[in-house]
């Protein structure tokens, strides 16, 4: 294995059926792995006459040519597939160490079909390949799982749902190692429809360098730029990401109260730095990497992992909650259930604000975060409203006549950024392939933190030109994958010359952003194939039409239309974002639509 | 008088998180800050000027896109500056 295994493992669960077919090298070449090769066998495999949740629907487990090879953060990987939240293609990646172990499999991808007629589990190792009855693991937590399957990070790896993903709710993620989530726009539902519980892996071959000395410099290289910048030597390990909160509060660009406001008066009582001085045990890290983000936490009634910025800012902010200790509660929860941190929190705080107009009858109340453990619960197992609100913000709030309360672009919930008080975040919320999303590149880079310099968060104009970049980049580095952090120190040109050591083939910086567009034009075809427009490329009017009342973005909506316009231009799309023949023949996409 | 809050790392130079001084300019409060205070202007200076990635906030806005360290301030006026978590990069844009 030289940065590619050269095989895809391909599992049909309705007939039992397991092979293995070659990787395609032009696919490989074009796409890398992980969310590019994702999209590309998505592309194939999965039509606009296929619903997310029926057997038609595929899940893609996908690494890509660093996975496992030891370069820092070299141990995620990605699951692609249609999202049964949005219905748009989705890609949601993870860390940890069982991607990394999938990856010494021998398999680049593992492509997961039909529905198992009974709870199964599929296991993967050196003694071969099966499905397993799963039914006594059926019903189980994350952590019950994970235990009964024998997770040992030295050489087996647990990834499963937990009740959420097995009673199909629409925000529930896929977890792995435990703590590790899957977790955006509901792959968790899709391997719950498939009776799939939980997919073990153990593996042993070696990811190595066809160039050991050239791989080996890099290697020191990258560590060097990535121990010398304060985010990743740094912040991180300190505060985690949460380092952010008082950041992103101090500008007017906290949502808070479901983007009522844009600064919450109990931010210091979440922040980073007021984590690191009462619940942190200690700092953690996935398998190869120096950066340690990870916060093992404690409170008085229980222990786990993060909470982390995202995270924090859904139970809290968003819902009116200045008790940390509950929020990491309430995340630890999340995790056990096998939810997504974001959009659970985004959806109980459209559900606080929507009880608060008398759109609801409920207790739920901005600050209540006496309910907030027994919410998630029930919206884990379904149970009264909890059901309501298994099915994501959007559909809850427009069942109950209001779905401009519902805080998500494309049905995914926004994440901790209000735009009125970031203009270019708010083009990347409207533009996401898979809905509202600060994964998909992100502008507290430019906007905020100088990184690598500032513009004026509150202008628009340029700004399409940045956010195109950042979203190219962040398709890459999916596709490589590594972590974003990582790249936040160490440039595409570390991971080209890292590529190219590992594979022997020549890859440069600007390769990478290429395949970066590549894979973002691709999944914009995708969504415009299922039948998404320009229409679409929109957010909630809240964020279009009413001004921030108070703070340092007061006044400000997003103003979108004219940032979208010159960002179709930029992307070489036409006015109806749609991309240009022109463009995909230079993508060499053009074969897939002809 | 101006309120100036600290963050991150900068807090263990302080006794305090917030505090307060005042100032025409920004530059002026700050050296007054740091005037008893030796190494939390080694950790916000580097010869004279903000160490890179050094962040400083006049009520919310960056002093990069006023004046930097010659911003004028008002009385009752917040200034915050936080440690540097974010840098390193050198991503290109076109």
């Amino acid at each position: 294995m030289e940065g590619w295994a050269g095989k895809i493992l391909d599992i049909d669960l309705t007939s039992g059926e397991i092979s293995s077919h070659p990787l395609d090298r032009e696919m490989a070449r074009l796409f890398l792995g992980g969310r590019g090769l994702g999209a590309r066998l998505l592309w194939d495999l999965v039509g606009p006459e296929v619903k997310p949740l029926s057997p038609e629907n595929v899940l893609i487990f996908a690494t890509g040519p660093l996975t496992a090879s030891g370069v820092q953060t070299s141990n995620r990987f990605s699951v692609s597939t249609k999202s049964p939240l949005t219905g748009t293609i989705l890609d949601a990646n993870s860390g940890g160490w069982w991607g990394m172990r999938f990856k010494r499999t021998g398999y680049d991808a593992l492509i997961v079909r039909g529905r198992a007629p009974q709870p199964s589990l599929i296991e993967i190792g050196p003694e071969g390949i099966a499905i397993q009855d799963a039914a006594h693991l059926w019903g189980k937590t994350v952590s019950e799982t994970t235990e009964l399957l024998g997770q040992n990070n030295n050489r087996r790896n647990v990834l499963c749902i937990g009740p959420a993903g097995e009673n199909l709710s629409l925000v529930s993620a896929i977890m792995n190692d435990g703590h590790r989530s899957l977790a955006r726009g509901g792959p968790g539902a899709v391997m719950g429809s498939k009776n799939l519980k939980a997919i073990v892996t153990v593996g042993t071959e070696k990811n190595q360098a066809q160039n050991p000395d050239q791989f080996k410099f890099m290697l020191y290289e990258t560590g060097k730029i990535i121990k010398q910048s304060p985010l990743t030597s740094k912040a991180l390990p300190q505060f985690g990401t949460a380092a952010v909160m008082n950041v992103v509060n101090e500008i007017g660009a906290l949502p808070t109260r479901n983007f009522q406001q844009s600064q919450f008066e109990g931010a210091e009582a979440i922040s980073g730095e007021r984590m690191t001085e009462t619940i942190l045990v200690k700092k953690q890290a996935c398998w190869a990497c120096p950066i340690s983000c990870t916060r093992i936490t404690k409170t008085d009634r229980a222990e786990g992992e993060g909470p982390e910025y995202e995270s924090t800012w859904a139970f809290g902010a968003q819902c009116g909650i200045d008790d940390l200790p509950l929020i990491a509660e309430a995340n630890y929860l999340c995790n056990d259930l096998g939810l997504d941190t974001i959009s659970v929190g985004s959806s109980i705080g459209c559900a606080m604000e929507m009880a608060d107009r008398g759109l609801v009858d409920s207790e739920l109340r901005f600050g209540r975060g006496d309910l907030l453990y027994e919410t998630i619960s029930d919206i884990a197992y379904r149970r009264g409203m909890g059901a309501e609100l298994a099915e994501g913000s959007y559909r809850f709030a427009a069942k109950h006549g209001a779905p401009e309360l519902s805080m998500s672009a494309k049905k995914l919930e926004l994440p901790a950024y209000d735009p009125r008080g970031m203009q270019g975040q708010g083009l990347l919320y409207a533009t996401s392939n898979r809905g509202g999303c600060h994964m998909r590149g992100n502008m507290l880079g430019p906007e905020v933190l100088a990184l690598p310099r500032l513009v004026d968060r509150l202008a628009t104009q340029g700004k399409s030109g940045i956010v195109a970049v950042h979203q190219d980049t962040s398709a890459a580095v999916d596709s490589l994958v590594v972590c974003k952090f990582a790249n936040m120190a160490a440039t595409e040109e570390h991971f080209a010359r890292l590529l190219t050591a590992l594979s022997g083939l020549p890859f440069t910086a600007q390769d990478l952003s290429q395949v970066g567009e590549r894979v973002w034009n691709l999944e914009r075809l995708y969504n415009l194939r299922e039948g998404f427009t320009a229409a679409d490329d929109t957010l909630p009017e809240r964020l279009l039409t009413e001004p921030v009342s108070a703070g340092p973005s007061a006044g400000f909506t997003v103003k979108l239309a004219p940032m979208l316009q010159e960002y179709y231009e930029f992307r070489g799309w036409d006015e109806q974002g749609v991309p240009l023949p022109e463009t995909l023949k230079e993508l060499e996409l053009d074969t897939l639509v002809s | 008088m101006n309120v100036i809050k600290l963050f991150g790392s900068f807090r263990q130079y302080s006794p305090a998180p917030v505090i307060e001084a005042s100032g025409e300019t920004v530059g002026a409060v700050l050296d007054s800050l740091c005037s008893e205070n030796p190494e939390l202007r080694t950790a916000i200076f580097e010869d004279r000027q903000l160490r890179p990635h050094v962040r400083v906030m006049v009520d919310g806005r960056d002093i990069e896109l006023s004046a930097g360290l010659d911003t004028p301030l008002a009385a009752g006026q917040s200034i915050a500056i936080f440690p540097p978590i974010a840098g390193g990069s050198h991503r290109r844009w076109r």
